[in-house]
């Protein structure tokens, strides 16, 4: 029953005098083909495992999943030149691609796109050199848990946006049904009924008979539709006043389809959407084109 | 990768982190079209936290201080830059915010009233009496804060993640001793002056796990300060208990004096 105590003891000063290891062994790999690694603990030392995941290594179906990553301490080393990183370098990594997760899910609440800048200044350690990797690792992320895809707008390089790919059972209800939201359909639609463009005051003419006073929703419609890529303001040139035209944003067009918005129109017009003639077909023809894609 | 229902639930945990065990059978149910029953709840959470351990985020659960059922949150396991830096609330509201929480940790009660929070703007500038309403409002639908009759107190999810924040406002804040838990809304036992919560004392039916003494009443020992009010309360109510037992025998040969000296002792 012996539990060799001194043998320990021995064996703990020898492997203190040894430079502690710094590449992490690979211990095994989850159903999601992360890569787990570890660097053994040395209790006496105060030292603990030191535990980190790699990055997604997208291997074909064939490869067999394996179950949770085995806890033996093997001392295999970390295979292929791919790993030469220490395990410093990957905990870095890992929570800087956590870091980006978190940003990219706090904006989406607000619905304001992430610039590439506001990314950089925020998300300690991250550089020119390993952005991209880290965006391409939170954007496969993205999706295989959430189902959002991490879309950047070709208008303006290095505008990011998370586009939700789920559809949600109606009883479970996540949509936002604020003001701001119906505004921003009441909107869209007046400008699709428009034919894409509609001078401002029109909208708002719109907004004071449905009872939305304009001088309470100007800012809304103006500056944060605007930020959040939804509507296109243009100044008409050599009016005075100077007065704007409102077109649809690039995020509306991918956010929603012109049928969403023309059967939103329908509904407080009251008529089925088929009886707005060349609008429905446009309606239409989108949406071919979409499932033709 | 998750299933479409687990992208599903995870999306809505987004717009609402707190959900009871009840509305977590509600939203399984929304998801997978049919009843789960108590394991498939509990392997959801699991595999819920094993999809979101890259992210940083975990499902936690824990019994609310209030109505003791359990409730679980989708909280930050680490402090992220991208919490720290996005935060919903403007400076002001989150200085009230802030005044709030050490309010309620350093209260014996566990909760402070709502007319306080919004008098508090007086001392924070920036922040009129409607700011102050309005921001007590985002707090209440963020669900960070709870408000039952004008009391406002902590829900489940700011137990869960503001941990670590509560601990730094108010170094005296314990864990519950018998179910190791934050305690906000606790009770103390007056002889070892260990801190419980009301529930947790009661299903040990009033036994201090700490010194063994049993309570007499819930009511009694609430703090050292509040003995003497709960003890001129207890005596308007104890002697129809208590006492009418012994006057029994005393009784008809005291008769009218038993009225006099009814509440002198």
């Amino acid at each position: 029953m012996s539990r060799s105590v001194w043998s320990k003891v021995f064996a703990n000063f020898v492997n203190s005098l040894r430079p502690r290891q710094t590449k992490g062994n690979l211990m095994g790999e989850d159903y999601m083909f992360n890569k787990y690694y570890e660097i053994p603990a040395m209790h006496s030392q105060g030292h603990f495992p030191v535990h980190s995941f790699a990055t997604y290594t997208q291997k074909g179906s064939s490869q067999k999943q394996s179950s949770q990553p085995s806890q033996r301490n093997q001392s295999q080393k970390a295979n292929s030149s791919q790993f030469q990183q220490t395990a410093q370098e990957i905990i870095d990594l890992d929570r800087m691609v956590a870091e980006v997760i978190q940003y990219f899910l706090i904006m989406e609440q607000k619905k304001f796109p992430v610039k590439r800048n506001d990314v950089m200044k925020l998300v300690p350690g991250i550089s020119a050199k390993n952005f991209q990797t880290v965006i391409a690792q939170a954007q496969t992320y993205l999706d295989d848990v959430f189902g959002f895809l991490l879309h950047e707008f070709d208008e303006k390089s290095g505008h990011y946006v998370l586009l939700n790919q789920v559809i949600m059972p109606e009883n479970l209800p996540h949509q936002d049904l604020s003001e701001s939201n119906t505004i921003l359909f009441l909107t869209l639609s007046a400008i699709f009924l428009s034919e894409g463009c509609i001078g401002e005051d029109e909208v708002w003419n719109m907004l004071d008979i449905l009872g939305y006073k304009p001088e309470n929703h100007k800012k809304l419609v103006t500056s944060d539709f605007v930020r959040q890529l939804y509507i296109n303001l243009e100044v008409i040139p050599q009016s005075d006043p100077p007065r704007m035209n409102f077109t649809w944003g690039e995020r509306a067009t991918i956010e929603f389809t012109k049928k969403e918005i023309l059967a939103f129109a329908a509904k407080i017009y009251g008529q089925p959407p088929e009886q707005f003639g060349t609008l429905w077909n446009l309606a239409d023809k989108e949406d071919k084109a979409r499932e033709a894609n | 990768m998750a299933s479409d229902q687990q992208k599903q639930i995870l999306q809505y945990l987004l717009y609402k982190p707190l959900v009871s065990l009840k509305d977590l059978e509600k939203i399984y149910a929304a998801a997978y079209e049919r009843q789960g029953r108590g394991e498939e709840i509990r392997d959801l959470v699991r595999s819920l936290n094993d999809l979101l351990k890259p992210a940083q985020l975990g499902i936690k659960s824990r019994l609310c201080e209030d109505n003791n059922e359990e409730y679980f949150a989708l909280i930050n396991m680490i402090e992220s830059e991208a919490a720290k830096h996005t935060s919903e609330f403007s400076p002001a509201e989150f200085e009230l915010f802030k005044w709030v929480l050490k309010e309620i940790v350093s209260s014996e009660s566990g909760s402070v009233s709502s007319i306080d929070c919004i008098n508090q703007s007086s001392y924070i500038q920036k922040l009129t009496k409607t700011d102050a309403q309005k921001a007590l409002d985002k707090f209440l639908a963020s669900q960070w804060l709870n408000e039952r009759e004008g009391e406002v107190s902590l829900t489940v999810r700011a137990l869960l993640e503001l941990e670590p924040l509560l601990k730094k406002l108010d170094e005296d804040l314990q864990n519950c001793k018998i179910c190791s838990k934050l305690a906000v809304k606790k009770v103390a036992c007056p002889d070892c002056g260990a801190k419980f919560h009301r529930y947790c004392i009661s299903k040990l039916k009033l036994k201090c796990p700490a010194c063994h003494r049993v309570w007499r009443s819930l009511e009694e020992e609430s703090t050292p300060s509040q003995m003497s009010l709960s003890q001129t309360l207890s005596q308007t109510s104890n002697p129809s208990t208590s006492q009418v037992p012994n006057r029994r025998n005393g009784g008809i040969r005291r008769g009218r004096s038993h009225m006099e000296s009814d509440d002198s002792e």
